[in-house]
């Protein structure tokens, strides 16, 4: 009887390690915060003013302005793993991107003719993709994912000379991209981690306004956010 | 005799299993040198400003730093990074020169994992505080003086540092990173010019990407 028991409770305890060495978290939910910057040369912003502040010679002032700049915006993504740490991820962020440029063109800064250059960028990401976290058991694990990336977009930019708005030059489409992000989370309490990583977009368009450019919609990115995972078995 | 000999061996047993929970390295320090290209099209450049007056080129182009860090783990894989490197940039534009330099100072989190193998994984972020920056260029309406329009000043962003370490040695190892800034700035340049003021605001930032290599120790 003693002898049985023994085996019995040997056989349990081992069940158990096995099973609890097997467990993972199969469900992530996660919000971060990403510091973005565009890589293309079309979507990186310029703005320049050059003023001289004299009655003579008056030279008018000069404005410069291209490109669309760089934001922070929230992004949030779900991820579903598998037994083997491997999973998919749906991710999706809103970018909006505003360059914008008032002047007088007078040397007294407050009469005259006003003028205002505004760009505008509204960029919808949504992602589909792989993602994966090594199996280590400490606080800390890795995380990697790589997937597609469906962007539609509207990019608007905006002309007004003494309040008169001109006719604006816009595109508005879809694109279709790739994204590759990589980083780590650390464990802060039971289900919660703390999600620090990078983020890296290729998105090939080329954008029909009257005139086309050839550009790429993506950029690079940083983030640090909040990741739950629950679901355990 | 016995209930002294039980709490020194007790006393031994708790300080030997201490021990082992902190035999990790605490301390790093690394040098390495960076890489480093800007982001912004301002210091990009590429492209000039045109009028009756002349013609402007901009950009400040690309540049090798040194990276000083050190890091305190006072986890075995969490701890704290102080990090201090110094950006020159100089880029020539036929008889002009645009000239920008400032230095980083960032104080931030870094975690790293697999440290006690060949081949470690780390991540850092935290904030990036440029106390000094300083920009000097061409006027557009240069002179046969040759006006300068310059500007300095103090700006914050946020820096994210992801690298490999590779154990060369005992505590020695080889470092290798991905570096990316994010510092939003305005530049307001300025030059006076027979009691007129020029000035040029540039809405920017001098953030950008680089790539680190170099040796560090732990201990």
């Amino acid at each position: 009887m003693m002898k049985t028991l023994t085996l019995l409770l040997f056989i349990l305890i081992t069940a158990n390690v096995f099973a609890q060495s097997q467990k993972i978290n199969h469900i992530e939910i996660g919000a971060s915060t990403l510091f973005w910057t565009p890589t293309a040369e079309h979507m990186r912003a310029t703005n320049t003013l050059i003023r001289a502040h004299s009655e003579t010679p008056y030279i008018g002032p000069i404005p410069n302005l291209q490109g669309y700049g760089s934001c922070i915006v929230p992004s949030f993504h779900l991820n579903y793993y598998f037994k083997n740490s491997l999973g998919i991820s749906f991710g999706f962020n809103y970018l909006s991107l505003v360059n914008h440029l008032e002047y007088y063109e007078s040397p007294t800064q407050t009469s005259g003719l006003f003028h205002t250059f505004h760009n505008e960028a509204q960029i919808y990401n949504l992602k589909l993709g792989y993602t994966g976290q090594s199996r280590d058991y400490s606080i800390i694990h890795l995380y990697y994912g790589i997937g597609l990336n469906y962007t539609p977009y509207l990019l608007e930019q905006n002309t007004t000379r003494n309040f008169i708005e001109q006719l604006p030059y816009s595109a508005q489409d879809y694109a279709v991209g790739l994204y590759i992000n990589s980083g780590m989370q650390i464990k802060l309490f039971k289900f919660t981690y703390l999600s620090l990583g990078m983020e890296y977009t290729y998105i090939p368009k080329t954008v029909q306004y009257p005139y086309e450019v050839k550009t790429n919609l993506g950029g690079i990115a940083g983030q640090v956010g909040i990741a739950v995972k629950f679901l355990n078995y | 005799m016995r209930k002294y000999l039980y709490i020194i061996g007790f006393m031994i047993i708790a300080l030997n299993s201490k021990a082992q929970d902190s035999t990790y390295q605490h301390f790093e320090i690394s040098a390495s040198a960076m890489y480093w290209h800007p982001l912004s099209g301002h210091l990009i450049g590429g492209y000039s400003i045109r009028n009756n007056y002349g013609t402007k080129y901009n950009g400040f182009g690309n540049t090798i730093a040194s990276v000083i860090n050190m890091a305190y783990y006072f986890e075995s894989n969490i701890g704290l990074s102080l990090s201090y490197n110094y950006i020159a940039l100089e880029e020539e534009q036929g008889a002009t020169t645009n000239s920008a330099s400032f230095h980083n100072i960032r104080l931030g989190f870094t975690a790293r994992i697999f440290e006690k193998s060949l081949f470690g994984l780390s991540f850092s972020t935290g904030i990036n505080y440029v106390p000094t920056y300083s920009f000097s260029m061409p006027m557009l309406f240069s002179n046969p003086q040759g006006n300068i329009l310059s500007t300095n000043g103090n700006t914050f962003g946020a820096f994210f540092n992801a690298g490999m370490s590779i154990r060369v040695y005992k505590g020695l190892v080889f470092i290798t990173s991905f570096d990316y800034t994010y510092i939003p700035v305005e530049l307001n340049y300025n030059t006076t010019i027979q009691n007129t003021l020029v000035e040029q605001i540039e809405t920017t930032h001098l953030g950008g990407l680089g790539v680190q290599a170099g040796l560090g120790f732990r201990f």
